[in-house]
C-alpha cells in the first residue's frame, strides 16, 4: 500500500505534515492544488502587510499580521509553522514594544518566507501531477 | 436538518473550505460569504439566516460587533481558537467553536450541536414549561407561574407567583430559549411574561406591584407586541 507521502508517485516536501493534510482533504489532489493556489495568492499581500507593520514597529499591526497568516499555514499542512505563529502572537501580547521581540520576529519572518517558497514549489508540482502544468 | 448560512471570514482559503464542508454535508446551504463585518451586516439584516460561520478578528469590526448590530439572533459557530473568547461566546449564545483548519469530522460535530439547538428551539416554542437548574436541583417552572426574569450578572433571577429562583444563565441566552408567545424582553436586564402585566406607564410596566423598566431600545417592540394604540 502506498504511503500518503508517495500517493500516485507524488512526494510532498518533508516540512509538510502529510497526515494532517490528508485528514483535511483525503486524497483529493485537485482540491489540495486549489488550497495551495489560494494560499499562495493570499500569502504574498499578507507578508507585505506584515513587513510594513514591522517597518513601522507597529506591535499590534505585527500581531494582527501574524494572526492572519497563521491559519493559512495549517491549511497547507505546515502545522509546525502555525504553532510558531501562535507562540509569536502570545509574545506580541506580552511585549511593550516591537524592538523587544526583534530576534523572534526575524526568525519567524525567515520561516514564513521559506514557507512561501515551499508552497509555491508544491503548487507547481501539484499542477504537474494533476496534468495542468 | 437543513439550514441556510452565511460565512464571515477574511481568509479566502477558510471560506472555500467551509463551503466545501457545507456542500459535502448536504445539511447546510451557503447563501453568501463576506470578508468583513459591514458588508456582511448589510446582507444579513435584509436576508435572515439560520446559522453564521463567524471569524472574530477581521479588518475593522470584530465578529462580536457584528452580533451586537444584527437585528436577530441566528445560531453562531465561531471560527477561533482563543480561549479568552469563550466568555463572550456564552454571552452571545454561540453554538460551537471551530479552530482553523478543522477536519470534516469536527465540522460534522459542530453541525450536530446546531441541529440539537434547532430542535430545542422548536420544542420551546410549543411547550408550556421550562426546566431550570437552581440550588443543585432541576426545577420545572410552568410558564403561567413565571412573572419575569431579571439579570444578575452571570445569573438570572426567575420570579414566580410563589418563589424566586437563581440560575446560572444570561438574559441574552434565555431570550432565545423561552416561548415567545408568553415572554418578551423589555430591557437588557428583564424578560417579562406578557400575560402578567398589570399596567404600563410611560417607561415602565407593573407586574404584581413590581416596577420593571422598559428601555428606549425595546419600547417600539413592546408597543407593537402589546398592540398599544
Amino acid at each position: 500500500m502506498d504511503s500518503p507521502s508517495t500517493h500516485k508517485r507524488f512526494i510532498f516536501n518533508s516540512e509538510i505534515d502529510i497526515d494532517f493534510l490528508f485528514s483535511l482533504y483525503e486524497n483529493d489532489f485537485r482540491y489540495i492544488q486549489e488550497v495551495f493556489g489560494i494560499t499562495l495568492n493570499q500569502l504574498q499581500p499578507d507578508l507585505e502587510q506584515l513587513d510594513n507593520a514591522w517597518q513601522l514597529k507597529d506591535l499590534e499591526g505585527v500581531r494582527r499580521g501574524v494572526h492572519k497568516i497563521k491559519p493559512s499555514m495549517g491549511f497547507v499542512g505546515l502545522s509546525h509553522l502555525q504553532s510558531k505563529c501562535v507562540d509569536f502572537e502570545k509574545l506580541c501580547r506580552s511585549a511593550n514594544t516591537a524592538t523587544e521581540i526583534e530576534q523572534e520576529f526575524q526568525h519567524l519572518w525567515q520561516s514564513l518566507v521559506k514557507s512561501r517558497d515551499i508552497i509555491e514549489t508544491e503548487y507547481r508540482k501539484l499542477k504537474n501531477h494533476n496534468g495542468e502544468a | 436538518m437543513n439550514v441556510n448560512c452565511v460565512i464571515v471570514d477574511d481568509l479566502k482559503v477558510a471560506v472555500d473550505y467551509i463551503r466545501r464542508c457545507c456542500e459535502k454535508s448536504s445539511m447546510v446551504d451557503v447563501k453568501a460569504d463576506f470578508p468583513d463585518v459591514p458588508t456582511a451586516l448589510e446582507y444579513l439584516n435584509q436576508n435572515p439566516v439560520d446559522l453564521l460561520f463567524l471569524d472574530v478578528e477581521m479588518p475593522g469590526a470584530t465578529g462580536f460587533e457584528l452580533l451586537d448590530q444584527l437585528a436577530y439572533k441566528p445560531q453562531v459557530i465561531l471560527i477561533t481558537s482563543k480561549p479568552e473568547y469563550a466568555y463572550n461566546a456564552f454571552e452571545y449564545n454561540v453554538t460551537d467553536f471551530l479552530k482553523k483548519p478543522f477536519t470534516y469530522q469536527r465540522f460534522l460535530e459542530a453541525l450536530q450541536k446546531v441541529s440539537i439547538q434547532q430542535e430545542e428551539k422548536v420544542n420551546s416554542e410549543s411547550s408550556d414549561h421550562i426546566f431550570i437548574k437552581s440550588d443543585g436541583k432541576l426545577i420545572r417552572l410552568n410558564y403561567n407561574d413565571i412573572l419575569y426574569m431579571e439579570s444578575m450578572g452571570d445569573y438570572v433571577k426567575f420570579v414566580t407567583t410563589e418563589k424566586k429562583y437563581i440560575t446560572h444563565n444570561t438574559i441574552k441566552a434565555l431570550e432565545e430559549k423561552v416561548n415567545k408567545t408568553y415572554f418578551m424582553k423589555v430591557h437588557r436586564s428583564y424578560i417579562i411574561n406578557i400575560t402578567k402585566i398589570d399596567d404600563i406607564r410611560e417607561n415602565d410596566l407593573f407586574i404584581r406591584g413590581i416596577e420593571i423598566p422598559i428601555s428606549k431600545a425595546h419600547k417600539p417592540d413592546v408597543l407593537k407586541r402589546l398592540n398599544i394604540i
